[in-house]
């Protein structure tokens, strides 16, 4: 393969410059003439019958212009996402506590909230639902169907029942994770600004700017060709801007088209806590078999997400779940049902790793307990068990060569000493005092892309363009939202085109120059936008090493030489040119210098009947290693240091994929440890970062990433996709250190001193 | 957020504007409550008098017997007064864990007293270092002990318009420790906390101030657990019996921070680590 | 009781410019910079000074301006994220090491990470990576997990 010389290198981002002085422009930092302000006017109950809603007292408040509800939607009042059970205003019922009831426009942001605060919404309390296992049971109040089932999903192979007869050994137990909020830094807002042919135009926060195009088209009853969205600077995602931005962006939408003004919705924090999507709740029962010599015969699962209010992407979120709730190991046998529960809450959805971390929670920590019946180390009982190429999943995938997961295992087992550490708090139980430390482990396998259930999402398209002075446009469908894309994008660009870096630039997603490429999900945009991007630029490649040949040849290299390609520079026998002298000879030759790109994932054959066939395109791999210390008398638990390797194919950017792989190590040990949303009575208890607490600065682990690059065929550069991955392993490895350093096995997350407290106490 | 605010220069120019304000007033100090109380769209028809830059609240003023901590002193000036260093060592030692660095930039000691909270890190120390609070209306002065201010969840003994113009620490030397749970260690309100202040004597303590935080409707001063400590050796077994003791003082409920048995019982945790953690330096 | 006066005549200096306004009396700081000065490199992200996102230095102290009145900086002087430039005027050291160590991802947390440094550095040059760490414990960031963040201002120490 010819040397790379863009892909694989830690190129400088290429947003970090106007983000490091303040200059990004980020949704709310926008400003247009005559703009107008919103603020919504939100449920007080968890479930309500909306009697009537009066702006009496509100039209008081200085600047006040209009209020806003479902009466002025023009088009139908679904929110077209996955099962269209969500209004984008309600019209009698409102479903959870913070759900959006009407919106306030007024002169200034001040004025609107003031405003909306005095809007009077009169109601009547319906009786709600709060806990999910409730709402499965028979006689609960039924709010969504006749099942309060948003969404379930089988996996079934083998006989599961026999092989747990024949077992020598099982292993069974009940998990539970909590919400996690995504705490983006940036909360979620748009602008919408009316346009003079009666289209629309949106700016909006988000991760999947064609989600938000749906929306809007759908609330104003619009042509796709006469609505815009621009993606702004997005500060953060995480899945958290996946489907939700499309709603705020059509109540702002809804409001400039009442009022025929340009009109910006920024969501404060606790609104944005109070309604905006989080990661579902989880609750599972996971059973695993061996046989004598530890070899995993069979498992059975049944896995329940609170969906809340709505089902905006629980369907997909539960699937992404069911497909890996086995774990990444060889299992003959399995019996998975998963369950999306209706309860009177927030709606819950996207959130990195996207329905796998709390399965893989219960999975991995059951797996050590397993480990510890069969009188096997945690790590030796994996690798006799975990998948290798050629195996088969527990939808009966054939995993191809692109799998390191042994590999990846090995490496952190052997970077965190692990078998030294293990034999030493066996063999010595050192008197500790009140702090005791313990090792941890987990492995995870993860579909890259939107998979099956995604199928007809899973294409992305990209418009590349080179300009006569040879500086490079690349639009793509795909967002930046800190992980990088842009930067990413543009030196797989670059590489393919043989263009100087610093010439490529790639734009922010504006909705009417590529074709609809799905979300920014799923670890999905290397990989598909990507491909998209050497498809469009493939073709003009071909022109630009052409005209390369033919002025170096007519400048007197040898035309019998090979032509050599590298960093923006073409050379033959002794002889260069660089990429602008190129690309100006090639438009005075008026070739065609700008070309569409499209890529569609390959099919994948899963059956949702029984579960099986191939589920996804590729793989992922991770595995880590937690170190922690607990504090026996409060059960205070310290996370040290964490080990970390991945197997996400070629690395396209090594400093960005360690800067991704941190971040998504330290919101998983956030997650583990400390995250605690609360209800009560159907209300947020904490809609706030003072007790919602998140990891700072000083409590950090140390961490240590190594990368295993199996090559992915047909992957950009044989890349596959990393940005959830490293989030996903993280709880149970440290669930499974503490564990190994006080004995406390703790089986919800997170793992709050409390509970730590409470299990030492029992003993 | 308010309707105005009103920014005096003086103590006399806020005596003087006063009876002209709305009659829905409040002090703005560091504002580190009081904005955080009615962010998120909250709009009032308050007015706000703002004493943040009122010069004879923010001086620290060492007397013969006592040092004095001006209400408007930000916990960060706090933190770098020599004089402070040295006669308020339980406070010294909180201050890592009040709030956050930018916080402590603005927060003051006389706006935490005045929100009543019992879960104030600053509040709860002084309390152990027996602190004595000045205030003022009108021109008329009085002086409480700081413990007697609190009256129960955000109450105080505070009469309408009544100014914090300080608190008094005496200045006897003293040993002083801050033990503190949170769900993280640093920037984060407590579960519980627990606040020590010794005076020893040839190993002997002659007088205890423990205070507790977030285990009682208000600063808890725990005066039980003092007065045992009294005349006792300070040593590890005088730190566990004393955690045995302060237990029992301690009058947590469960919210959503914490659980009600666990703080009782991190309670004694504290106040032994606190206890142990002086040992080493009471022979000095 | 709407005679009093309800507008005040700030006076304050804003990244080395005199500056004299006259605004509502009950505007936040936060508000001040961004709506009254324009300055948007400042953001909002909780409002209740828990994320550092709207830190700005007064006095030469890191602050939250969400929590600070308008009225607060009378007669100080204020340095926003527009005001951080190294002495040349070009980029800042720790804007040079934010860059090249990868401790910018979204961004949104950036200004504020770097005036809270800023602060530190200006009174701790020497400030130990413990230090630093406790110092920017009041700055959230939701996509580095702070490694590099750290790394950056370890780097910037010492760097004019």
């Amino acid at each position: 393969m010819e040397k790379l010389s863009y892909v694989g290198k830690s190129l400088p981002r290429k947003d970090a410059l106007i983000k490091a002085v303040g200059a990004a422009q980020y949704a709310g930092d926008r400003e247009f003439a005559g703009m107008l302000h919103a603020a919504a006017v939100r449920s007080p109950r968890p479930r309500i019958k909306i009697l009537s809603i009066s702006d009496t007292a509100a039209r008081r408040v200085p600047g006040y212009v209009t209020l806003v509800t479902y009466k002025d939607i023009k088009g139908v009042n679904k929110w077209p996402v996955v099962l269209q059970d969500y209004p984008f205003l309600p019209e009698k019922e409102s479903r959870f506590a913070g759900e959006t009831i009407a919106l306030v426009v007024a002169q200034t942001a001040r004025a609107a909230k003031k405003a909306a605060a005095l809007v009077e919404v009169k109601y009547k309390e319906l009786p709600f639902l709060e806990e999910p296992l409730k709402a499965l049971e028979k006689d609960a109040v039924k709010i969504y169907g006749d099942d309060n089932v948003f969404s379930s999903f089988v996996i079934k192979k083998g006989s599961v029942d026999e092989a747990f007869k024949k077992a020598a050994f099982t292993a069974e137990g009940e998990f539970s994770t909590n919400y996690q909020v995504h705490a983006y830094l940036e909360t979620q807002g748009a602008i919408a600004l009316p346009e003079s042919d009666g289209g629309m135009t949106v700016h909006s926060t988000t991760q999947c700017p064609f989600y938000v195009l749906d929306a809007v088209a759908a609330a104003l009853s619009l042509p796709y060709h006469k609505v815009k969205i621009l993606q702004t600077v997005t500060g953060g995602g995480f899945g958290g801007k996946e489907d939700v931005p499309a709603l705020v962006a059509s109540h702002a939408a809804l409001c400039a088209a009442k009022t025929g003004r340009p009109v910006k919705l920024i969501y404060g924090r606790k609104e944005d806590f109070q309604s905006m999507s989080k990661r579902h709740p989880g609750w599972a029962r996971v059973a695993y078999a061996a046989d004598k010599n530890g070899k995993l015969t069979a498992c059975r699962v049944k896995y329940v997400l609170d969906g809340g209010a709505y089902s905006t992407l629980s369907p997909i979120v539960l699937w992404r779940g069911t497909v890996h709730a086995a774990g990444p190991y060889k299992i003959a046998n399995v019996d998975i049902k998963t369950y999306a529960a209706a309860t009177n809450k927030v709606p819950c959805g996207a959130f990195r790793g996207f329905g796998q971390p709390q399965i893989c929670f219960a999975q991995e920590s059951l797996i050590d307990e397993l480990a510890e019946k069969v009188g096997m180390d945690p790590v030796q009982f994996r690798l006799k068990n975990l998948l290798e190429p050629g195996d088969r999943t527990v939808t009966g995938q054939k995993l191809n060569s692109s799998c390191g997961l042994k590999e990846i295992v090995q490496a952190v087992r052997k970077k965190s000493g692990w078998d030294k550490k293990i034999k030493d708090r066996r063999s010595k139980p050192e008197d500790r005092g009140d702090v005791a430390t313990g090792i941890g482990f987990s492995a995870v396998y993860y579909g890259v892309g939107l998979g099956a259930k995604g199928r007809y999402l899973d294409r992305a398209g990209a418009f590349v363009n080179i300009y006569k002075d040879s500086s490079v446009g690349v639009n793509v469908g795909n967002a930046e939202m800190g992980q990088g894309a842009l930067t990413v994008l543009a030196q797989i660009a670059a590489e393919t085109l043989n263009a100087p870096y610093e010439s490529v630039k790639v734009e922010e997603v504006d909705s009417s120059k590529v074709p609809d490429s799905g979300p920014t999900v799923a670890s999905r945009t290397t990989l598909m936008s990507g491909n998209a991007i050497i498809e469009a630029a493939t073709p003009i490649r071909e022109r630009i090493f052409k005209t390369a040949f033919d002025l170096l040849t007519a400048m007197g290299a040898g035309a019998s030489q090979k032509m050599t390609a590298c960093g923006g520079l073409f050379s033959m026998g002794g002889k260069s040119i660089d990429f602008k002298k190129v690309v100006a000879e090639c438009w005075f030759r008026r070739l065609k210098m700008s070309e569409q790109g499209w890529y569609a994932a390959p099919r994948t054959t899963f059956k949702m009947e029984d579960g099986q066939g191939d589920a996804y395109v590729i793989y992922s791999y991770s595995a880590d290693a937690a170190e922690v210390e607990v504090d026996l008398k409060t059960g205070a638990v310290k996370v040290i240091k964490i080990w970390a390797a991945y197997d996400v194919g070629k690395i396209v950017n090594p400093r960005l994929a360690v800067g991704q792989a941190q971040g998504g190590i330290l919101q998983g040990m956030s997650w583990a440890v400390f995250e605690n949303l609360t209800y009560r009575n159907g209300i947020m208890v904490n809609p706030n970062f003072t007790d919602y607490v998140l990891a700072t600065t000083a409590d950090k682990p140390e961490y240590d990433i190594t990368f295993i690059e199996k090559p992915y065929a047909e992957g950009p550069y044989k890349a596959k996709g990393l940005g959830e991955i490293p989030l996903i392993g993280v709880a149970p490895a440290v669930a499974n250190a503490i564990k190994n350093a006080c004995g406390a096995r703790v089986r919800s997350v997170p793992l709050l001193p409390e509970k730590i407290w409470k299990a030492l106490k029992v003993g | 957020m308010p309707e105005m605010i009103v920014k005096p220069a003086t103590l006399k120019e806020l005596w003087k504007i006063l009876p002209a304000l709305p009659p829905a007033r409040r002090y703005l100090a560091g504002g580190t409550d009081i904005v955080v109380a009615c962010n998120g769209g909250c709009e009032s028809s308050e007015c706000w008098m703002d004493i943040s830059d009122i010069p004879e609240l923010k001086t620290i003023k060492e007397t013969a017997s006592s040092l004095f901590l001006g209400a408007a002193v930000k916990i960060s000036d706090l933190e770098r007064s020599a004089a402070v260093r040295k006669w308020c060592p339980a406070l010294i030692a909180a201050i890592p864990y009040y709030a956050s660095p930018s916080l402590r930039n603005m927060a003051t000691l006389g706006g935490n007293a005045g929100n009543g909270s019992p879960c104030a890190d600053g509040v709860c120390a002084l309390v152990a270092e027996g602190a004595s609070v000045l205030l003022e209306l009108k021109g008329k002065k009085r002086r409480l002990p700081l413990k007697d201010l609190f009256l129960g969840p955000k109450k105080t003994a505070l009469k309408k318009d009544e100014l914090i113009l300080g608190f008094e620490v005496p200045k006897r030397a003293r040993l002083g420790a801050y033990q503190k749970l949170s769900a993280r260690p640093y920037f984060c309100i407590s579960k519980a906390a627990v606040a020590v202040t010794l005076e020893i004597s040839g190993g002997v303590i002659k007088r205890a101030g423990i205070a507790l935080g977030s285990v009682a409707p208000v600063p808890l001063y725990a005066a039980k657990t003092a007065a045992w400590l009294a005349g006792k050796k300070l040593s590890a077994v005088t730190a566990a019996a004393a955690a045995g003791i302060v237990k029992a003082e301690a009058a947590p409920i469960t919210d959503a921070r914490s659980e009600a048995d666990y703080r009782r019982e991190m309670c004694g945790v504290l106040l032994e680590r606190a206890l142990v953690s002086l040992v080493p330096l009471a022979g000095r | 009781m709407k005679q009093l006066e309800n507008t005040f005549k700030l006076a304050c200096l804003v990244n080395g410019k005199r500056t004299e306004l006259e605004i509502d009396s009950s505007r936040s700081l936060l508000d001040l910079i961004r709506e009254d000065l324009g300055l948007k490199g400042t953001k909002e992200g909780c409002g209740e000074g828990e994320c550092g996102a709207c830190m700005v230095l007064v006095d030469g102290r890191a602050v939250n301006s969400c929590l600070m009145m308008a009225v607060q900086v009378h007669g100080k002087e204020m340095v926003t994220i527009e005001g951080i430039k190294g002495k040349d005027g070009g980029l800042h050291p720790l804007q040079k090491t934010f860059i090249a160590e990868g401790a910018v991802q979204c961004g949104f947390c950036t200004p504020g990470l770097i005036i809270a440094s800023e602060a530190l550095l200006r009174r701790n040059p020497k400030a130990t990576l413990e230090e630093i760490k406790l110092e920017l414990t009041g700055n959230l960031c939701r996509c580095t997990g702070y490694e590099k963040v750290l790394s950056a201002v370890e780097k910037a120490r010492g760097k004019k």
